[in-house]
């Protein structure tokens, strides 16, 4: 009898014990998906759209990955066979009917996913299978206040992100993507990373340069450059950097992240002038000392003071924004 | 008909555009001119060229390149009022785009005076471009959306 109810016993541990194991770890996952960005080599295609301030544009995406390189192939005709490849340390964009390659510098943010953790609540929102394996559905959700928000579809083998949704402050989807297809067997050729010999290479009009050291960057400039006083809970220095733009002022660039958002604050010489000239989003009047502009891919306020322009950009509510750009003494 | 009211019709007549009783008065005139008759064989000649040129498809972004180019124009001087006002057509062309500025201004709204119009450099195109790029290196990034939203903004341009 007592060797019966053990037994009984033995099992329901063990079956809790499995139900257990089963259930993973939200924030596990979001860290697997992470590494495997740079890890997992495949080739696929996805299907993507983004919502810009024109509408929505989706295309059908050949994907391809390997040694932390991606290449991505937009089958759109609207975009007409645009090519973009991710170097890690640059971004080359192949423009097939001009046959040039142009070249930008992506700067890598040195926090990583420990800061969308601390700032991001993920939550295990359920299972799926997507093209017949498993999944498992994590949501980040901002953990102060309002922010933008990501659903992924992590593959419980590799940790690839399979599917993801991406939502904007405001709660609207600014984009999701879908991989209908998957080679896990793939081995892509390293040809398919670099740039096509014969064709012309091009810088992209707007550069952003390094890291900078604040005062380096303020000599370089030649004004004082100023930081907000206020962030909004959560975001934490990424770093200054010099952006030159063709005819126009050299300009610093000041960005904070908080894991999944940021905010940018660019500064420089007002140009001869008295208007502000932006010809973005749907102006939205003036809001005490600033003009302020609405877009679906963010706000952006402009001030200036003293002969320096100073402009927010980031998806924050606008009173958060106006705090921000307030707090540049 | 005249040989220069024949020849305005020429080109409607060579592609089918005329009314039956112009067509049949240029015809008449055609039988009998071998002037108006050499003109039209030119035209056709010019249209089956047109023709047989395979439809080139436009280049991508053609319209940023060509606006970057519109921006990159130093402003044209002036030229003396007076001859503005010299020929009709100017004054129709003129009328046309005020008549579209004012619906533009009705619809849009009332911009600032044109001393207050900056360079087109200065706009936050280029601020929010750079805005999005950082965030391609940022965690769990959406690459292949974000990749459409940079396409739609960027326009590739040789630097000196």
């Amino acid at each position: 009898m007592l060797d019966r109810w053990m037994r009984i016993a033995i099992l329901f541990v063990a079956a809790t014990g499995v139900a257990f194991a089963q259930k993973p770890d939200p924030a596990q996952r979001v860290r697997a998906a992470y590494r495997a960005e740079s890890t997992v080599q495949l080739s696929g295609v996805m299907r993507t759209t983004s919502t810009l301030q024109a509408g929505e544009v989706s295309s059908e995406v050949l994907v391809y990955r390997k040694a932390g390189m991606t290449r991505y192939e937009y089958r759109s005709p609207e975009l007409r066979g645009l090519v973009l490849i991710d170097r890690g340390n640059a971004l080359i964009r192949l423009d097939p009917a001009a046959r040039t390659a142009t070249v930008e510098t992506v700067h890598r943010s040195p926090v990583g996913v420990d800061l969308v953790l601390r700032n991001y609540q993920a939550v295990l929102a359920g299972h799926e299978q997507i093209l017949g394996r498993q999944t498992d559905v994590v949501t980040l959700q901002p953990r102060h206040g309002s922010g933008p928000s990501r659903k992924l579809w992590i593959d419980r083998a590799t940790g690839m992100v399979l599917r993801t949704e991406q939502y904007n402050s405001g709660g609207k989807m600014v984009s999701r993507s879908l991989y209908l297809s998957v080679d896990w067997k793939a081995n892509p050729s390293d040809s398919l990373f670099t740039i096509p010999e014969g064709w012309k290479q091009v810088n992209a009009p707007v550069q952003t340069e390094r890291h900078w050291e604040k005062e380096e960057l303020s000599k370089r400039l030649g004004f004082s450059v100023r930081e907000p006083g206020y962030l909004p809970q959560g975001f934490v220095l990424d770093g200054f950097h010099l952006v030159l733009r063709p005819g126009a002022q050299p300009s610093a660039h000041i960005r904070y992240v908080d894991g999944l958002n940021s905010i940018s604050v660019f500064e420089h010489r007002c140009p001869p002038g008295r208007g502000r000239g932006f010809q973005w989003g749907r102006r939205m009047g003036r809001r005490g000392n600033c003009e302020f502009f609405a877009s679906s891919e963010g706000n952006l306020l402009v001030k200036e003071v003293g002969g320096i322009r100073f402009i927010v950009v980031g998806d924050l509510p606008e009173d958060e924004l106006q705090k921000v750009i307030d707090s540049i003494q | 008909m005249q040989c220069e009211q024949i020849r305005t019709k020429l080109a409607d007549y060579a592609v089918g555009l005329l009314d039956e009783r112009e067509r049949k008065a240029v015809a008449e005139h055609l039988a009998q001119c071998a002037s108006c008759t050499a003109e039209l064989r030119a035209l056709e000649r010019v249209d089956r060229l047109l023709r047989a040129v395979a439809p080139e498809e436009p280049p991508a972004y053609l319209w940023q390149s060509i606006r970057a180019r519109i921006e990159a124009e130093p402003p044209q001087t002036r030229a003396p009022f007076w001859q503005g006002w010299c020929t009709i057509p100017r004054l129709a062309i003129g009328g046309a785009a005020a008549a579209a500025v004012l619906v533009a201004l009705v619809y849009f709204g009332v911009p600032r005076s044109p001393e207050e119009q900056t360079p087109l450099q200065e706009s936050a195109e280029q601020l929010m471009h750079t805005h999005q790029i950082m965030s391609w290196g940022d965690p769990l990034s959406d690459k292949a959306a974000l990749g459409i939203a940079l396409a739609s903004r960027t326009q590739p341009q040789e630097v000196p």
